[in-house]
C-alpha cells in the first residue's frame, strides 16, 4: 500500500495533470531507451516521479528519485485497489501529456474539417511515387 | 591677565562642554574611518571569496563536460562498466552545483534535476547491459542525448566567466 505522504503527492500530480500542466516526459525525451513498455515522468527542481508498465504485466510501477537520482521511494498499483485505480489515471493522464495525444487528434480533426469538401487530396504519397 | 584667568574660571562649565563636544566629534570622525576601512577590507574578502567560487563552479561544469565525453568514449569502446562510473561522477557533480550562487532557482535546479534523472535512467540500462549483454543499447541514441547536455553545461561556463566579471581580461 503506497504511504500517505506519496499517496497525496500522486494525487495532487492528478489534480494539476487534468488540467494539461503537468510537463510528463516519455523516457524518449530523456534521451534513453526504456527497459519498460511505456515510461513516463515529470521532473521538479528537486525530485522526479516516475511510472511505468512493463510488457505483459497490467501493474503500474513508480518510484521518486531525489535530487541526487536516488530512488528514494517505490510503489506498484497491485496491493490496493485505491492505489490502483489513482495510479491507472495517473499513468492515463501522464500518456496523454507525453505523447501529447490531445493535441494530435485536435489537429487531425481539424485538418481533416478544413479538407473534407476541398478537391486536393490529402495525405502525403509515397517517395516512390515522388520519384516517378 | 587674571581678567582671562575670571573669565575662564566663570565659562569653564560651558567650556568642559564644548571641549568634549569637540573630542566627541573627533571620536566619531575617527570611528567613522575605521569601520568604513574595516567594511571596504570585508567587502574585498567577499569579492575574492566570490571570484573563487566563480572558478571552482566554472572548474566543476568543465569537470562534468569532460565526464559526458568521456562517457561517449567509453560507450563507443563498448566499456560500459566505465561509462556507468563517469555517470554517477557526473551525477555527483550535478547535485554539488545545486548549493551554487547561479543555480538556486526552480529553472536551473529542474534543468539539473533532468539532466539527473536522464543518467539514472542510463545507469539502470548500463546495468542491465552488463547483466546482459543481449539487451540492446542504442549508443548514438545516448550519445546525441549527452552531447545536448554539453551544450548546457558550456553555456553555464560562458554565463559564468561573464558574471564573475574579469575572468575574460
Amino acid at each position: 500500500m503506497i504511504p500517505k505522504q506519496v499517496r497525496k503527492i500522486l494525487q495532487l500530480l492528478l489534480i494539476k495533470s487534468k488540467t494539461g500542466k503537468v510537463n510528463w516526459l516519455s523516457a524518449a525525451d530523456l534521451g534513453v531507451e526504456s527497459r519498460s513498455e511505456e515510461d513516463y515522468s515529470v521532473i521538479t527542481p528537486d525530485a522526479t516521479v516516475n511510472l511505468w508498465k512493463n510488457k505483459n504485466d497490467s501493474r503500474i510501477y513508480g518510484r521518486i528519485l531525489n535530487s541526487k537520482g536516488i530512488s528514494i521511494f517505490s510503489f506498484d498499483s497491485s496491493d490496493d485497489e485505491n492505489d490502483s485505480k489513482l495510479l491507472n489515471s495517473l499513468f492515463d493522464e501522464a500518456r496523454t501529456s507525453a505523447l501529447k495525444t490531445d493535441e494530435t487528434l485536435e489537429g487531425l480533426l481539424d485538418f481533416l474539417e478544413k479538407n473534407l469538401k476541398a478537391e486536393s487530396v490529402i495525405g502525403e504519397p509515397s517517395l516512390r511515387d515522388i520519384s516517378k | 591677565m587674571s581678567d582671562i584667568w575670571k573669565w575662564i574660571d566663570e565659562n569653564s562649565g560651558v567650556l568642559s562642554i564644548i571641549l568634549s563636544l569637540i573630542g566627541f566629534i573627533i571620536l566619531a570622525i575617527q570611528t567613522r574611518k575605521a569601520r568604513s576601512a574595516a567594511e571596504s577590507a570585508r567587502l574585498a574578502t567577499e569579492d575574492v571569496i566570490r571570484s573563487v567560487s566563480h572558478i571552482d563552479t566554472i572548474s566543476d561544469l568543465a569537470r562534468i563536460r569532460s565526464e559526458m565525453n568521456n562517457i561517449q568514449l567509453a560507450l563507443r569502446g563498448g566499456r560500459y562498466e566505465a561509462a556507468l562510473l563517469h555517470a554517477q561522477s557526473i551525477r555527483e557533480g550535478l547535485s554539488q552545483l545545486r548549493s551554487r550562487k547561479g543555480f538556486e532557482s526552480d529553472k536551473m535546479r529542474a534543468q539539473i534535476q533532468l539532466m539527473a534523472t536522464s543518467l539514472r535512467k542510463l545507469q539502470d540500462n548500463l546495468e542491465l547491459k552488463l547483466d546482459d549483454p543481449e539487451f540492446a543499447l542504442s549508443v548514438s541514441g545516448i550519445n546525441s542525448n549527452l552531447s545536448e547536455y554539453s551544450v548546457i553545461i558550456s553555456g553555464w561556463m560562458e554565463e559564468m566567466r561573464f558574471s564573475s566579471g574579469g575572468l575574460q581580461k
